[in-house]
C-alpha cells in the first residue's frame, strides 16, 4: 500500500509540471499583463507603467521568464503578488483554510444528504416519497451554483429579515465567515457563529451534488438489494433496518466512493463562483481577481493549489476503494 | 410565490414604515446630546478590497481615502469649496526666487503614532525622500516631480525646496507621512512589500489599526486621544470596512442591518434602497466622467464634423436616464463641474438627429445604395464600439448603437474583459475604432497626457487627437499659478475641445450610497466618501448587541 502510494505521488510530479506549463502559457497569451493594473487608471503616468514592467521582468523574452518562474517554483518559492505586493505563501495560508472549510462542509453534506435520500428512495422504490424526491433531486440538480447563491441570500438573508414572523433560526446572514461582534462573542457564540455562515454557501455549493449523489446511491442499493446474499440475510431473521445499513449499502457505496474523486474537482471550481456570490475569502475569490489582474504569480500558486487538490482527492477515492472493498489490494 | 411573500411584506411595510419615516424625520431635527452619540460599530461595505495601508506600494482609491480619512493624517485638505485647509500642518508659507520656490510646513505638536510616539516633520522628510528614491516605481511619482528636497528645521518644521507650479500643494492632500521609527530601517527595495501595509500598519489618525482579514475586512478602532485641533475623538467606537464583491449579496446585507453604509450602489437598486423603511440613499458628485472616444486615425473619425455629428445623433439626456436612472448630469467639459475653471457657459451639444444627418452628407458619407448604412469612396460607416465587462456600460453600447443607426452609422457593440480592453486601447497600434470607458482625475488636472500632440505618443492619447492650439493653452496652464490669468485659457481650451469632439462626452457620474438611518451625519461629495468619517454617529437606542440571537 505504502509503496503503491509513493508511486502514485510520484506520478503527480510530471502531471502537475504538465498542468502549470499549460496554464503559464495560456495565462501569457491572454491579452495584457499584471502592469495593466496601472494602465486604465489616470493617476499613473506611463513612465510607472514602464518601469513596473521592466521592474517586474515582463519585458523579457517568454522562455526567459518561464525559466526563472520555473526555478524558482521548484525551489518552493512561490514568490510574490504583483497586485497586493505581499507573499505569496500568506496569501495562501489565509485562504486555504477558508475554502477547506467550505468545501469540506460542503462534500460531507454531500454525501450524507445524497445516501441517505439514496437509501430512503430504493428501499421505498416508487412510493410517493420517492417519487416526490426524484423530481426535487432533478430540479436542484438542473440549477446552477451561482444563481442557487443568490437565490437562497434573496430569501433566507433578505427577505427572512423583512417578514415578521420569520423563523429566527431561519434567518442568515448573506455573506463573510463571521459577523462583526465575533471577537467579542464567547466559545460557544463563535463556533455558532461560524457555522450559521458556514449553512448557506455550504448549501449553495454541495446541494447540486448531493442531488446527484442521492441518484446514484438509489440505483446502486437497488441492484444490491435484489441480490441473493440480501434474501439470505432477510430469510435467516437480520432485521431489516440491520440488512439494508451493514450488508447491502457497504457493497452499495463502492461506486459512490468513485464519485468522491470526481467531485472534489467540481466543488474546487464550484466554491469560486460561491465564494463570489457570499463574498467568502478563500481560494477561489483569489483565484478569479488573480487572473482578472493577470497577477501571474498568483494565478500559478492557487492553480498548482487546485491541481494538488484535484490529485489528492482522486488518491483518496482510490485508497477508499480499498478500505471499502476487501478484494481491492494496492501493491 | 415569490411574489405573493413580497406583497406580504410590503403590506407589512406600509404601516410600520411610514411610522419608522417619521420617526427618523423628527430625530434629524430633535438634537441627541453631544455625549450620547459616542459608542458603536460602523460597518462600510465596499465592492473592492483596500490593497495596503502601506502608502509607497498602494494605488487604488480604496487605500488612498482609508489612508487619508482613517488611519492617517494629511497634512492639509480640501475643505467643501475646494480650498485647501491646514490639517496636519498648522500653517505653511513660501518664498520664491525665481526659479526656486520653498514651501514650509509647520506641523501641529499634539498628533501622535498610534504607538505612542510623536507625528515630527522627520517623518514628513522621511516619507518625501523614500518616494523620490522609489521614483516611478511609486504609482503617483508624477505628483512630485516638481519637488526638488526637503530640509528639516526642526522637530515640527519641514521645508521643501520646488519648482514653482499651479497646484503645488495638491500633492499634500492625498499624502500622509509614514512613520519614520518604524519603516525608517526597512530597505528601498523591500519598502514597497514590507508587512507594515497589510499586517502591522501604525497610523496617527483619527482610528488605529485593529486587524485585517484580506479579502473579508479590515477593522479600525477609534484613537481615543485624538486631537480636538485635528476633529477629535470619532464618535464611533469602531469602523469596519468589509469587501463584498457582489451587489446583490451586498444589498441583502444593508438590508439585513449587517452593514450600515453600501458604498456604490448599482443604478438598478437605487430604487429598492430608497423604498425601505430603515435605509436612505445618499447621491453625490464624483469625479468621474464617462465618454466615448473616437479613434481619429480612422478615416470615419478623422473629420471633426464627423465627430460632431456623432455626438449630435445621440440622445444623451435619455441615455442618463436609462442607464444611469438619471444619476448623472449629460457632460460635455473635460473639466466636470465641481472643477474651478469649468465652463459653465458652454450648453452640451442637443440631440438633433437632422442636424447629424446634413453634417454627415456634406462630409460626403451617402447612404448611396440604400442599405440604410453611409458610404464614402467605399468605406461604410460602420465602426465596433468596444468598453469593458460592466453592466452599466454594455447598456451604453446598445443605446449608442441604435442611437446612430437612425442617422445611418452601424455601430457594432463588442464587450472585453477590462485588462483586454486596455490593452487593446493603449497598445503602439491602437486596433480599435472607438470605445466607452469612465475617467476620474485628480484635482490638478493634466489634460495633455489626452488630447495633446505627442510624438511617441503615450498611452493615453487614444483619440489620435492633435491642435497646436490646445496644446499652447494647456502648456500655459500647467504654468500659470494665477487663476484669473489661467481661466480664459481653460475657458478657450473647453471651447476647442467642444467644437472639435475627439470625445463625445456622456454624463458625469452621480454616485448613490445606501445608508442605515441608524448612521447620522454621513457627508460625502466629490472630496469621496470618508471626509467626515469623525462625526458620523450611531443613533444610541440602535447600536449593534453582541447578539445571542445571531447563533443559531
Amino acid at each position: 500500500m505504502t509503496s503503491y502510494l509513493l508511486r502514485r505521488l510520484l506520478y503527480a510530479v510530471p502531471l502537475l509540471w504538465g498542468i502549470l506549463t499549460l496554464v503559464f502559457f495560456i495565462m501569457h497569451a491572454a491579452p495584457g499583463d499584471p502592469s495593466a493594473m496601472y494602465l486604465l487608471n489616470p493617476n499613473v503616468s506611463q513612465e510607472v507603467v514602464e518601469q513596473i514592467r521592466s521592474n517586474w521582468g515582463l519585458d523579457e523574452p517568454l522562455a526567459v521568464q518561464y525559466w526563472s518562474w520555473l526555478v524558482n517554483f521548484a525551489s518552493g518559492d512561490f514568490g510574490l503578488s504583483l497586485a497586493q505586493q505581499r507573499p505569496i505563501s500568506a496569501i495562501l495560508a489565509d485562504r486555504i483554510p477558508n475554502t477547506l472549510l467550505l468545501s469540506g462542509t460542503a462534500l460531507v453534506l454531500i454525501f450524507l444528504i445524497g445516501i441517505a435520500l439514496g437509501v430512503i428512495q430504493a428501499v421505498r422504490q416508487y412510493s410517493t416519497l420517492d417519487n416526490v424526491l426524484t423530481f426535487g433531486a432533478l430540479l436542484i440538480y438542473s440549477m446552477p451554483t451561482f444563481w442557487l447563491g443568490l437565490m437562497l441570500i434573496l430569501i433566507f438573508a433578505h427577505l427572512s429579515y423583512q417578514i415578521d414572523g420569520w423563523p429566527e433560526l431561519l434567518r442568515f446572514p448573506a455573506s463573510g465567515t463571521t459577523s462583526i461582534q465575533y471577537d467579542m462573542l464567547g466559545f460557544f457564540g463563535k463556533l455558532g457563529d461560524r457555522i450559521h455562515h458556514l449553512i448557506l454557501p455550504a448549501f449553495a455549493l454541495g446541494v447540486g451534488s448531493a442531488a446527484s449523489v442521492a441518484r446514484y446511491t438509489r440505483s446502486s442499493m437497488l441492484e444490491v438489494i435484489r441480490q441473493d446474499y440480501i434474501r439470505t440475510a432477510r430469510a435467516k431473521g437480520v432485521p431489516g433496518h440491520r440488512v439494508i445499513m451493514k450488508h447491502a449499502l457497504r457493497n452499495a457505496m463502492l461506486p459512490i466512493i468513485t464519485l468522491l474523486g470526481l467531485y472534489l474537482p467540481f466543488l474546487l471550481s464550484g466554491s469560486v463562483l460561491v465564494e463570489y456570490v457570499f463574498a467568502w475569502p478563500g481560494m477561489g475569490d483569489t483565484i478569479i481577481k488573480a487572473i482578472l489582474q493577470r497577477d501571474y504569480p498568483l494565478v500559478m500558486a492557487t492553480s498548482f493549489v487546485f491541481a494538488v487538490m484535484v490529485v489528492i482527492g482522486n488518491l483518496l477515492a482510490d485508497v477508499l476503494y480499498a478500505v471499502v472493498d476487501p478484494r481491492i489490494r494496492y501493491e | 410565490m415569490r411574489r405573493a411573500l413580497k406583497l406580504v411584506a410590503l403590506v407589512a411595510c406600509v404601516t410600520a414604515c411610514i411610522d419608522a419615516g417619521d420617526r427618523s424625520r423628527e430625530n434629524d431635527d430633535a438634537p441627541v446630546p453631544e455625549e450620547l452619540r459616542f459608542g458603536g460599530t460602523a460597518v462600510v461595505g465596499f465592492l473592492a478590497e483596500a490593497s495596503s495601508m502601506n502608502e509607497f506600494a498602494s494605488n487604488d482609491i480604496n487605500s488612498d481615502e482609508l489612508q487619508s480619512y482613517v488611519l492617517f493624517t494629511t497634512l492639509v485638505r480640501y475643505d467643501e469649496d475646494l480650498q485647501l485647509v491646514p490639517y496636519l500642518a498648522e500653517s505653511w508659507e513660501t518664498t520664491s526666487d525665481g526659479e526656486q520656490r520653498t514651501l514650509t510646513f509647520h506641523l501641529r505638536h499634539a498628533v501622535k503614532w498610534h504607538d505612542g510616539a510623536p507625528t515630527t516633520a522627520y517623518d514628513v522628510a522621511f516619507t518625501f525622500d523614500r518616494i523620490k528614491a522609489l521614483g516611478r516605481l511609486f504609482p503617483r511619482a508624477a505628483s512630485f516631480s516638481n519637488y526638488d528636497s526637503a530640509v528639516v528645521q526642526d522637530s515640527f518644521t519641514v521645508t521643501f525646496f520646488l519648482k514653482p507650479h499651479p497646484g503645488f500643494l495638491d500633492p499634500w492632500s492625498f499624502t500622509s507621512p509614514m512613520p519614520q521609527h518604524i519603516l525608517g530601517d526597512v530597505p528601498l527595495a523591500e519598502l514597497q512589500q514590507d508587512p507594515f501595509g497589510s499586517v502591522s500598519p501604525v497610523g496617527n489618525g483619527p482610528f488605529r489599526f485593529v486587524e485585517h482579514r484580506p479579502g473579508d475586512r479590515w477593522v479600525f478602532e477609534a484613537t481615543t486621544d485624538f486631537p480636538e485641533a485635528l476633529g477629535g475623538r470619532p464618535y464611533v467606537d469602531r469602523l469596519v470596512y468589509r469587501i463584498i464583491p457582489e451587489p446583490t449579496t451586498m444589498l441583502a446585507e444593508l438590508m439585513s442591518g449587517e452593514l450600515d453604509v453600501y458604498l456604490g450602489v448599482a443604478p438598478s437598486q437605487v430604487e429598492q434602497v430608497e423604498s425601505s423603511p430603515t435605509a436612505r440613499v445618499l447621491r453625490y458628485e464624483t469625479r468621474i466622467y464617462a465618454f466615448i472616444n473616437w479613434n481619429a486615425r480612422r478615416p470615419l473619425f478623422a473629420d471633426p464634423a464627423v465627430r460632431r455629428a456623432l455626438t449630435l445623433g445621440i440622445d444623451r439626456e435619455r441615455l442618463v436616464e436609462a442607464v444611469r436612472y438619471g444619476m448623472g448630469e449629460v457632460a460635455y467639459s473635460p473639466l466636470p463641474p465641481y472643477h474651478w475653471a469649468h465652463n459653465s457657459q458652454l450648453q452640451p451639444l442637443p440631440y438633433d438627429p437632422d442636424s447629424a444627418r446634413a453634417l454627415l452628407d456634406a462630409a460626403g458619407w451617402v447612404d448611396s445604395d440604400g442599405d440604410g448604412v453611409r458610404e464614402r469612396d467605399g468605406d461604410r460607416a460602420s465602426f465596433e464600439l468596444i468598453t469593458n465587462s460592466n453592466p452599466v456600460r454594455e447598456d451604453v453600447l446598445e443605446i449608442v448603437a441604435s442611437d446612430l443607426a437612425t442617422v445611418g452609422v452601424e455601430v457594432i457593440p463588442r464587450v472585453l474583459e477590462a485588462q483586454t480592453l486596455g490593452a487593446t486601447i493603449t497598445g503602439s497600434d491602437r486596433d480599435f475604432d472607438a470605445f466607452v470607458l469612465g475617467w476620474g482625475p485628480q484635482f490638478e488636472q493634466n489634460d495633455r497626457r489626452i488630447f495633446g500632440c505627442a510624438t511617441p505618443e503615450g498611452l493615453f492619447h487614444w483619440a489620435g487627437y492633435c491642435n497646436p492650439r490646445v496644446d499652447e493653452l494647456l502648456d500655459r496652464v500647467a504654468s500659470l499659478e494665477d487663476r484669473a490669468q489661467a481661466l480664459p485659457l481653460w475657458f478657450e481650451y473647453q471651447e476647442i475641445i467642444q467644437r472639435d469632439q475627439p470625445y463625445t462626452f456622456l454624463y458625469y457620474e452621480t454616485r448613490a450610497i445606501g445608508i442605515k438611518n441608524r448612521l447620522r451625519a454621513v457627508e460625502m461629495d466629490v472630496r469621496g466618501t470618508l471626509i467626515n468619517v469623525n462625526d458620523w454617529w450611531i443613533e444610541p437606542g440602535s447600536r449593534r448587541q453582541i447578539a445571542a440571537s445571531r447563533s443559531p
